[in-house]
């Protein structure tokens, strides 16, 4: 096996006028430098535009681009060869802040100009309803580039197939994407290139761009090579590499009558992509499909732009441009009620979306809209309202400072109009009974793997451990799309349903015409076919050994594909999401009001799941994504100078640890969706993008002071405004 | 000899031939106990020039604490944990034990050593402020002999110490405090765990019957290039009966100074403002007048 080492850059702007790897392939155990000339197909990859080079050609737009690629017979060789090839570069002006970006004069980084996205929703008027509005407030939020910190660095390994092909097995969240990525530059038909992942550590919505990069840079070296090439990146080539979560500069105008009733909302909101676009033009319309929040406001004038620099680059990160926007509306809402006098739960409710109201985007949600549920329940559960009142009152008395924070949250399910949304989960049953299972859907610790077992089980009368499900194998399973969205359960699970049915309609007939009976009188519980009476006609290994003993198929592939929507890109209205989540969070902190520390002293959250196919798998994502959202609101502050990133390891990003994260108080609500597997939706992201505003109101609410500013350091919460090298 | 990421390694089993080898290879050695330091600058670039290192952890001289006459004798090698939960220095010298405690993470503790953490000099060295509060003595062995030297006078500057490649710390000493001292602490970080302090401060005062400050030391951690106690502060408060005004005053003025003495930097509007409120704390404590409400 041989071991390969990106030469990065290491500037944030620049041409390339020369590479010479003569003294790197002087080094000890270095066989090849590769650089783009051996790129046989395409050069660049990317989702929506594909203008990321796999190793660049000739224009450096971040100081993680990739340059060449030395390959070594071992990982120390290959680490040394990487430090001496030459490269000559010709600097280029760095743009590094997204205003300039888009301002006229600077720069272009690519032929379309520096505008990565532009998003928006329109509806009513919004100018003239503001103009007439009694109440109106303008207030902007600003948020940082955030890393993903998953435990385990990017990695993989390409092999080399005989038939020409190649495998390439690694830590890539959607191995489909990286699939279609690879066969397009390596100029290889898509069967002939295969992706597997082995366990995941880790990926948050991390583990995609970056991972197809690495992969292509991969299977290339294996297929110049003839032999199998291992790729593991470092903390500090992944920090330097892997993209961010995109900051955002939100200036809210929103207005409203005396008694509370929102009227209209006015937000421009400007994103950093960075040096690529990645998944930008996505996450930019989440955030605008969101911008209003879980409220009622007839009028609405959104604008989402994001902006091209030389600062990294950004993608997908748990939350996909929610959490953001969450932190905006939901300081804004606890604003509003503080302008009202009314407390922010009350102000809340008075306002927030319920079953048949229409959204900022125009959707009328015929679902049941559970946001007034999840408040109550969650505000009851911590004492929210009294602890509210209290802290108010006390404020000012001594130098621990206490505070109580709500915030809420909608969040539309799975992808939205842009993408085609389907999915594919496998089931067969072997002769003996037991099950063996496999998904396009990837499993990467999120426990997708458990929800659609649980899903098999529950269908075909199973208990849990006669399921054995098999890691995604892009030569095994239907092209799912991505595994993102919290989409995982709802589209996996259907599918996994949608086999596990058709599973037992063939079991059942296969036995009902063997004994006589009618297969509607016939059921599978508990492990047996049983009557209606409950009396077990066979046991399942039984029935299965019967199918297998007449040629009855019980290999059955689940295909489900999500309901059409309609978005009318020019009006900015449309039916954003077949279905949409509700939940909401209270943090209780203590604010040490001489040196501006805060603590989180208790957390609860409460989400509307529809169903919880695994309860533990869903006290699990709260867990998780309540210790990165509270990152998100106290520590984690990526930071670029000029380009360049400030942090090289986890010895300068700050993370919160064990002791910094309160065991959360979790409440689950389960209000079925009839279009979910058992009526489940999902709870991946919402949990983290409203932990940020919980912290932030409660801080309010303990200090008096509002912070408009991520993450909300001890140095700013003791003198009220950001304090930066 | 081994290999150590890229550096030769050989281990010694006594202080003599510790030195012996270190003055053999020269200053392209260096010595390393717990390596929490080395092995991150290894990876850093920070120790270029340096080919091998001489392993002292396993000296059994270095190692472990010594009581005689009052006196406290500990091994340079003795790790932040084996300090953490010794009996004897938290009754005598709480600060240091509580100081040993909040370094980085348990693992980093079972490592790293107080030798390590003088020697490496960092401006956030946790176990410093205590050191010097305590009036500790490092004490240096070279093939010509043995010297004693102040922590003030030993640490020379931001990651500096005054030790020559062929010598090594062998143990710091702590002199017998007269009775009756109070001690207070306080320490700032980001975090709960695995973080540097953003700042500390260790006072230790004696009243007098009539409860008067009879002598008190301060020294404030991670905001002085080259520690120190805060002598200003210290004179300003002798023979007088602390009250919240006085600790204040004494703490906002020596503040203002440690300041100034660091650089005005980016961070100074906040740090000024801290060091005031966690020296003010550290004397309450120490002055047993502690509860009195903040300004």
């Amino acid at each position: 096996m041989l071991h390969a080492r990106a030469v990065y850059a290491r500037r944030p702007h620049a041409e390339i006028e020369g590479l010479d790897a003569s003294r790197a392939l002087e080094v000890p155990g270095v066989i090849a430098v590769l650089t783009a000339d051996d790129v046989p197909g395409k050069k660049r990859f990317g989702l929506v535009v594909k203008h990321q080079p796999v190793l660049v050609e000739r224009r450096v737009r971040f100081p993680g681009d990739a340059v060449a690629l030395v390959v070594a017979r071992s990982r120390e060789a290959a680490d040394r060869g990487a430090e001496v090839v030459q490269v000559q570069y010709r600097d280029l002006p760095v743009v590094s802040d997204p205003d300039e970006a888009l301002a006229k004069g600077t720069p272009l980084l690519h032929p379309r100009g520096n505008l990565a996205a532009h998003r928006w929703v329109r509806k009513g008027d919004a100018l003239k309803a503001l103009g007439d509005a009694p109440i109106v407030l303008e207030r902007t939020y600003r948020t940082q580039f955030v890393e993903h910190a998953y435990l385990e660095p990017e990695a993989v390994l390409a092999e080399p197939l005989p038939d020409g092909g190649v495998r390439v097995t690694g830590c890539v969240q959607n191995t489909f994407t990286t699939r279609r990525h690879l066969s397009r530059v390596l100029g290889l038909p898509m069967a002939k290139v295969e992706v597997t992942q082995p366990t995941v550590g880790g990926s948050f919505g991390g583990k995609d761009q970056v991972m197809t990069a690495i992969s292509c840079r991969a299977a290339l070296a294996a297929l110049r090579t003839g032999r199998p090439v291992r790729l593991v990146n470092t903390r500090e080539d992944s920090f330097l590499e892997s993209y961010k979560r995109h900051p955002y500069r939100m200036t809210y105008r929103i207005g409203c009558a005396r008694d509370g009733t929102l009227d209209a909302v006015v937000a421009e909101v400007l994103a950093e992509a960075g040096a690529y676009a990645a998944l930008t033009p996505f996450v930019t319309w989440r955030s605008a499909a969101h911008a209003t929040g879980p409220y009622r406001i007839p009028h609405v004038d959104v604008d989402v732009r994001a902006a091209y620099t030389n600062n990294g680059y950004t993608s997908a990160m748990r939350g996909f441009g929610t959490p953001q926007i969450c932190f905006a509306v939901e300081c804004l809402m606890d604003e509003l009620a503080e302008e009202l006098g009314q407390d922010p739960l009350e102000f809340r409710l008075h306002n927030v979306l319920r079953t048949g109201d229409e959204t900022g985007t125009g959707q009328v949600l015929q679902h049941s809209v559970s946001v007034s549920e999840v408040l109550q329940k969650v505000a009851d559960a911590s004492g929210y309202v009294e602890g509210w009142h209290r802290c108010r009152r006390d404020r000012g008395a001594g130098t621990v400072a206490k505070g109580f924070g709500i915030a809420c949250s909608f969040r539309g399910v799975s992808f939205g109009p842009e993408g085609v949304d389907a999915a594919g989960t496998l089931v067969s049953v072997q002769s003996d009974g037991s099950v063996v299972a496999s998904s396009g859907i990837c499993e990467m610790g999120q426990g997708s793997q458990t929800s659609m077992a649980a899903i098999v089980a529950e269908v075909l009368g199973l208990s849990l451990d006669r399921i054995t499900f098999l890691p995604i194998n892009t030569m095994g399973v239907p092209d799912s799309g991505p595994t993102v969205a919290s989409r995982g359960t709802f589209m996996g699970g259907n599918a996994a349903r949608k086999a596990a049915g058709e599973l037992r309609d063939r079991i059942l007939h296969t036995v009902a015409a063997e004994r006589g009976l009618s297969p509607e009188s016939l059921d599978l519980a508990d492990g047996h076919v049983v009557t209606a009476a409950g009396e077990s006609i066979m046991s399942f290994p039984e029935a299965a050994n019967l199918c297998a003993g007449k040629g009855v198929s019980l290999f059955v592939v689940g295909w489900y594909k999500a309901p059409d929507l309609t978005w009318d890109r020019k009006k900015g209205q449309g039916q954003a999401y077949f279905t949409h989540v509700y939940g909401a969070n209270v943090a209780e902190v203590e604010v040490d009001t001489s040196t501006g520390y805060v603590r989180i002293v208790r957390f609860f959250s409460c989400h509307d799941v529809g169903r919880a196919i695994s309860l533990s798998g869903v006290h699990g994502q709260v867990h998780g994504g309540v210790a990165m959202g509270l990152g998100y609101a106290l520590w984690e502050d990526f930071r670029y100078h000029q380009g360049q990133p400030a942090q090289t390891n986890f010895d300068g990003y700050t993370i919160p640890t064990s002791l910094d994260v309160p065991e959360p108080e979790v409440h689950v609500v389960e209000n079925p969706d009839p279009l979910g597997p058992f009526g489940a939706k999902s709870v991946g992201e919402p949990v983290m993008e409203v932990a940020a505003p919980a912290v932030a109101n409660a801080i309010a609410n303990a200090t008096g002071q509002r912070f408009y500013e991520l993450p909300l350091t001890m140095e700013q919460v003791l003198l009220g405004k950001p304090l930066v090298p | 000899v081994a290999d150590l990421n890229g550096l030769r390694y050989t281990r010694a089993g006594t202080v003599e031939e510790a030195l012996q080898l270190l003055e053999r290879f020269g200053p392209r050695y260096m010595p390393v106990a717990g390596g929490t330091d080395l092995l991150v600058g290894l990876r850093r670039g920070w120790y270029d020039g340096i080919e091998g290192v001489v392993d002292i952890a396993r000296v059994d001289a270095l190692r472990g604490l010594d009581a005689q006459d009052g006196q406290i004798c500990i091994g340079s090698c003795a790790t932040h944990a084996e300090l953490a939960v010794h009996d004897l220095l938290r009754a005598e010298y709480p600060a240091l034990a509580s100081a040993s405690a909040a370094v980085g993470s348990p693992q980093i503790r079972n490592r790293g050593t107080i030798g390590g953490n003088i020697v490496g000099a960092a401006p956030c060295a946790d176990t410093v402020p205590a050191l010097l509060v305590a009036g500790a003595l490092v004490e240096v062995v070279a093939p010509s002999g043995t010297r004693s030297v102040s922590v003030d006078q030993f640490i020379t500057g931001p990651y500096t110490a005054a030790l020559q490649p062929h010598e090594l710390t062998r143990a710091v000493v702590l002199p017998r405090l007269k009775p009756g001292g109070r001690w207070g602490y306080e320490r700032l970080a980001r975090r709960g765990a695995l973080d540097r302090a953003r700042m500390s401060v260790v006072a230790l005062a004696w009243l007098d019957d009539d409860g008067r400050i009879d002598e008190v030391r301060i020294a404030p951690g991670a905001v002085l290039p080259k520690p120190r106690r805060l002598s200003e502060a210290e004179g300003m408060l002798r023979g007088k009966t602390p009250t919240t005004a006085l600790l204040s005053e004494a703490a906002r003025g020596s503040a203002a100074a440690v300041v100034d003495e660091a650089g005005r930097r980016w961070s100074a509007p906040y740090k000024q403002r801290v060091l005031a409120t966690l020296v003010r704390r550290a004397l309450e404590q120490a002055t047993a007048a502690e509860g009195l409400p903040d300004e």
